[in-house]
C-alpha cells in the first residue's frame, strides 16, 4: 500500500466507501424483498381461509383477531414495503453505476501509468 | 505469482461459499427435525379424546397441566406472524408438504456443496502443481 500514490489511494478509498454503502443497501433490499414475498404469500393463503377468526402472533402468544382487520393491516404493510423496495432498488442501481465508474477510473489510472508520477 | 494470487482469491471465495452452504444445511436439518416432531405431535393430537389430560411444554424442560379441548382443530402459522384455525388433518398435510419442500431444498444444497468441494479440490491440486513448478531450479 505504501507504493500506491495518493490519487489512486483516494480513488480506492472512495471505491471502498461506495462498496460498503452498496452492500448495506443490497442487504436491506434482500430483507425487504423476503418480507414482501412472505406477506404476499400470506395474503394469498388468507384468501383461501373460510374462518373469520384469525390469530396474530406477538412474542410467544397469539392474539385473536378477525380476517378483515388482518388483511387490511397486511395490505397497508405491503404498500409501505413496496415503496421501500422501489427506493432501495433505485439506490442500488445508482451505487452499482458509481462502483463501475470508480472501478473503471482506477483501472485507467493504473493502465495509463499516471499513478507512477503520483499525480 | 499473479496466477497463484488469483488462485488463492478464488479458493478463499469458494471456502466462504462452502461455509455458507454448510450453515444453511445445519439450519435446514434443525428445521426438518422440528417439523418431524410437529407432525408426530399433530398425529397424536388427532387420535386424542376431547378433554384428555396432557402436559404442555413451557420451555426449559418444564411442563404445565392442561387438557386437549379440540383434538380435531389446530392453529397453524401461515406466515407473516399470522395463524389460522385448521382441521388437524389439514394441519398434518400442510406440515408434510413443508417436510417435502425442505427435503428437496436439502438435496439441492447438498448437490451444490459436493460440486463446490470438488472444485475446491481441483483448485487445490492445481495450486500444488504451480508451487512445485516454481520451486524447480532453473537449469540452463
Amino acid at each position: 500500500m505504501q507504493n500506491i500514490p495518493p490519487n489512486v489511494q483516494n480513488e480506492i478509498t472512495q471505491f471502498q466507501q461506495v462498496e460498503q454503502q452498496y452492500q448495506m443497501i443490497a442487504s436491506q433490499l434482500q430483507s425487504v424483498t423476503v418480507e414482501l414475498k412472505e406477506l404476499e404469500d400470506t395474503l394469498e393463503a388468507l384468501k383461501a381461509v373460510s374462518e373469520e377468526e384469525v390469530y396474530k402472533s406477538a412474542g410467544s402468544i397469539l392474539f385473536k383477531s378477525d380476517k378483515a382487520t388482518v388483511e387490511e393491516d397486511m395490505t397497508k404493510r405491503k404498500e409501505t414495503l413496496s415503496l421501500r423496495k422501489t427506493t432501495l432498488e433505485r439506490q442500488e442501481t445508482r451505487l452499482r453505476t458509481k462502483l463501475q465508474e470508480s472501478q473503471k477510473k482506477i483501472q485507467e489510472l493504473i493502465g495509463s501509468g499516471k499513478f507512477a508520477q503520483g499525480s | 505469482m499473479e496466477d497463484i494470487t488469483q488462485l488463492s482469491t478464488q479458493m478463499a471465495m469458494l471456502e466462504r461459499q462452502i461455509e455458507a452452504l454448510n450453515q444453511n444445511m445445519k439450519m435446514m436439518q434443525s428445521h426438518l427435525h422440528e417439523l418431524l416432531v410437529t407432525k408426530e405431535t399433530l398425529t397424536n393430537i388427532k387420535d386424542a379424546k376431547a378433554g384428555q389430560e396432557v402436559l404442555f411444554p413451557i420451555g426449559g424442560g418444564c411442563f404445565t397441566f392442561g387438557k386437549i379441548v379440540q383434538p380435531n382443530q389446530v392453529i397453524v402459522n401461515i406466515g407473516s406472524n399470522i395463524a389460522v384455525k385448521e382441521s388437524t388433518d389439514k394441519g398434518i398435510v400442510s406440515v408434510e408438504s413443508r417436510i417435502e419442500d425442505i427435503k428437496k431444498l436439502m438435496a439441492q444444497t447438498s448437490a451444490s456443496y459436493s460440486e463446490l468441494k470438488k472444485r475446491m479440490e481441483e483448485l487445490d491440486a492445481h495450486g500444488h502443481k504451480m508451487m512445485q513448478q516454481q520451486e524447480k531450479p532453473n537449469i540452463k
